[in-house]
Order: structure tokens, then C-alpha cells, then sequence
């Protein structure tokens, strides 16, 4: 069965509590969690589960986008992405005060490691704060 | 008859309660614009989730996973979602009565395991002949995510048990903000889609084991919590219209009233008149 090869990925991004985003993308990068991983057009049926990270897409009007996600599920199938993540911000959505703010209170608390202290909670806050602050840099993998 | 002062006081009356139903329509107005916005926001990614799941299904075995199971006609969970306040119309009495329904028609002579989420219905519910097994109230006031985490965890594992083999959910879809539609939606088992697509098994990372355990689960999480969302718009949606029919309403009675009262008033004048022009003659 021949398939027709498209060049563009149709990318959808949906979380609870925002609107979806749709996108036209040439390039997609995920943040799996065994690893962040990149999706081209023509990639075969794929699903993953994504850790806290940057999606950054290559859109195909020339501009990359950026945005931090915090977990969640990714499908390719035939050309269409749908990435289903708890949240997701994007460049220019994020509060970066507020993420500065978390950033420094995750490390204090991995760094007094005292005993109320619950690790991977900070280490998981400490994840989505730079997570956030590498969405409003442009910084991709 | 009622005096002219008593007419009075009832004027006084209606009026006071339609200043409250005046001010709980404007109020559900404003929650409803919030709650429409979350349901239409939490929809794609419910019905994706929900997509996903079912291709997923299409592809794994249903050893995979227990909640991949196929029920064969045992213990039926039902989930019913009313809400906590009243002053909503018909929008949990209908709830209560398809409930009663749907236990006396569709899962006759079944086994029902009965979740009641909402104050209203769990009150309703206890008076009629019916066991409620487990009861949630107040989800909507800290962190619906949570609740739903809470209300779903039971009931998924009861159905991994095997305690329950089909899990159904009882509630308002939200329609507009006039129209909620009484929807009992299945849950479980999940029925994969049957009709032809290419079927090419993913590439699953991690493992499929893994990665399918997490996604139902979560895909369980997701389904109640964009319903919770449902209830609570649809709550707002009837609140308003129940509230907007209440101020029509007393308007009525303060009008019927009024002229009642302006009646009243004019025929103790004449009759007060005739008594002085009578008491003049006589003299």
C-alpha cells in the first residue's frame, strides 16, 4: 500500500485548561521520558509518554515555537501529532517571576535535604521551573 | 379580605425575594461564563484522550492491562453527578429520577454499586430505595482534578478487582446555557472503534506495559474530571434560567398584587365617602 508523503507534521497540543493549539510544523521536538526525541514527517505510528520538558516545533512558516509542558502522552500516526500534556505555557504565556521564584525554592529545599523535605516533589518543581524559563529563553535541546 | 395593610406587606415581600432571585441569576451568570469557558477548554483533550484510548484498545490484546478487561454481565458501577446547592430548577431532580430509572429499567435484576457525587443528590438518593455505597460532596470547591482523581480510583479498582465489570456515568452535559441533556455515558469496559482503519501498531516508548497502565489511568482521571466540568457549567446554566423565570415571576405577583391592593384602596375611599355624605344627610 503506497502512503502519500506529506512534509508537513499536523500538530495538535491540548491541555485541561487551555484552548487547543493547532500547528503546521516541519520539525516537532518532544521531551520523552526515556529521552527527548524528535518527529519528521513520515515517522512512523509512535506513542510515548513525555516527561516535563520543552516542545519546541519548527512551524512551517518559518517560525519555531516554544512551550513548556509537564507531563503527559504523544501519538503519531500518519502525520498527525496530538500531544496531550497537564499543561502547557507558551513563550510569552510564562510568568517568569513566578517560575524564578519556584526555581530558587526547589533548589534551597534539594540543597537543605532536611527531613520534611520530599525530594522528588522539589525535584519535580525544580523540573517545571526550568522547564518554564527555557520556554520564555527560546532554549531548545 | 385581606387588609390593605396586609396587601402591603406581601408587596414588600415578593419584592425582597426578587431582589434575591434577581441577584442569584446575576451571579450564575458570571459563574456560568467561567464554567463554559473551562468545559470548552477541557473538552478536546478529553475527547483526544478519550480517541487515543480507543485506538489504543484496537491495537493491545486485553491481557495488556486489567482495565482492558471485557466485562461479562456482573456488578454495574454507577457514578451519579448532581450538584451541592439547590436552586437550580429541575437540574438534580432529573438527575435523581433517571437514576431511579436506569436502576429499575436498563440494569434490572443487575447489581448496582451506587457513587453519588454532590450534596443534592446524595440527599435525594438516600430517601429512596437505593444503596449508596461511596459519596462525594464539595468537588468542585478545591481542586476538581483531585476529586476526580478520588471519585475514579474506587471505581477503577473495583472494576480491576473484578468486584464491578461494567462502570457507567449518570449526568447534566452541558448544552447551552438553557439546554442540559441528562446523559448516561458508559465507561467501562472500553469498546474498541470497529470500523476499518489502518491498523499499524505503534512503535510504544517505553514499554507498551508501561505506557498503557499510565494512560488508562489518566484517561479515567480525565473522562470524570471534563464531566464534573460538565455538571458544574450545566449547574450554572439552570440556575440562571430557573433564577431568571423566578424574578419574571414575582414581577407577575407584584403586579396582581399591586392592582389589588390600588382596589382595595379606592373602594375604602368610597365606601369612607358614602359613610360621610350619609352622615351629612342625616343631620
Amino acid at each position: 500500500m503506497v502512503q502519500v508523503q506529506a512534509d508537513t507534521l499536523k500538530v495538535e497540543l491540548c491541555a485541561p485548561e487551555r484552548n487547543p493549539v493547532r500547528l503546521d510544523a516541519s520539525e516537532l521536538i518532544l521531551p520523552g521520558s526515556q529521552g527527548v526525541f524528535t518527529v519528521l514527517p513520515g515517522h512512523t505510528t509512535l506513542l510515548s509518554t513525555l516527561t516535563t520538558g520543552v516542545v519546541q516545533a519548527q512551524c512551517v512558516d518559518g517560525e519555531t515555537k516554544f512551550f513548556a509542558v509537564n507531563g503527559g502522552f504523544a501519538e503519531v500516526n500518519q502525520d498527525r501529532v496530538i500531544v496531550l500534556t497537564l499543561t502547557a505555557e507558551a513563550d510569552g504565556e510564562v510568568d517568569v517571576e513566578r517560575a524564578e521564584a519556584a526555581r530558587e525554592r526547589a533548589e534551597q529545599r534539594l540543597q537543605e535535604r532536611g527531613d520534611d523535605v520530599d525530594l522528588d516533589r522539589a525535584q519535580a518543581a525544580l523540573e517545571r521551573a526550568l522547564a518554564r524559563l527555557m520556554t520564555q529563553r527560546h532554549q531548545g535541546y | 379580605m385581606a387588609s390593605l395593610r396586609d396587601i402591603r406587606r406581601r408587596i414588600a415581600s415578593v419584592k425582597n425575594t426578587q431582589k434575591i432571585t434577581r441577584a442569584m441569576k446575576m451571579v450564575a451568570a458570571a459563574k456560568l461564563r467561567r464554567a463554559q469557558e473551562a468545559i470548552q477548554q477541557a473538552r478536546p483533550y478529553a475527547y483526544h484522550m478519550r480517541d487515543l484510548v480507543n485506538r489504543l484498545a484496537l491495537r493491545v490484546d486485553e491481557g495488556m492491562h486489567p482495565l482492558l478487561r471485557r466485562g461479562n454481565g456482573g456488578k454495574v458501577g454507577l457514578i451519579v453527578v448532581t450538584s451541592d446547592r439547590g436552586l437550580c430548577g429541575g437540574f438534580n431532580s432529573n438527575i435523581v429520577n433517571a437514576a431511579m430509572a436506569t436502576l429499575s429499567g436498563q440494569f434490572k435484576g443487575r447489581e448496582v454499586e451506587l457513587t453519588v457525587v454532590g450534596r443534592k443528590g446524595r440527599d435525594a438518593l438516600r430517601r429512596r430505595p437505593c444503596t449508596i455505597r461511596k459519596e462525594y460532596t464539595g468537588v468542585m470547591v478545591d481542586s476538581p482534578w483531585r476529586a476526580a482523581g478520588a471519585v475514579i480510583d474506587d471505581i477503577v479498582a473495583d472494576f480491576v478487582k473484578g468486584e464491578t465489570d461494567a462502570v457507567y456515568c449518570l449526568y447534566n452535559e452541558f448544552k447551552s446555557a438553557i439546554a442540559q441533556r441528562v446523559t448516561l455515558e458508559p465507561l467501562l469496559p472500553f469498546e474498541p472503534p470497529t470500523r476499518g482503519e489502518i491498523v499499524i501498531d505503534y512503535l510504544y516508548e517505553p514499554s507498551a506495559e508501561g505506557l498503557i497502565g499510565a494512560l488508562l489511568t489518566r484517561h479515567m482521571q480525565v473522562q470524570m474530571h471534563r464531566i464534573l466540568f460538565e455538571s458544574a457549567a450545566s449547574e450554572h446554566g439552570a440556575r440562571m434560567t430557573a433564577m431568571d423565570a423566578a424574578t419574571t415571576n414575582a414581577g407577575d405577583v407584584i403586579e396582581r398584587l399591586t392592582l389589588k391592593y390600588n382596589r382595595a384602596r379606592q373602594t375604602a375611599i368610597t365606601t369612607e365617602m358614602i359613610e360621610i355624605v350619609s352622615g351629612a344627610e342625616a343631620l
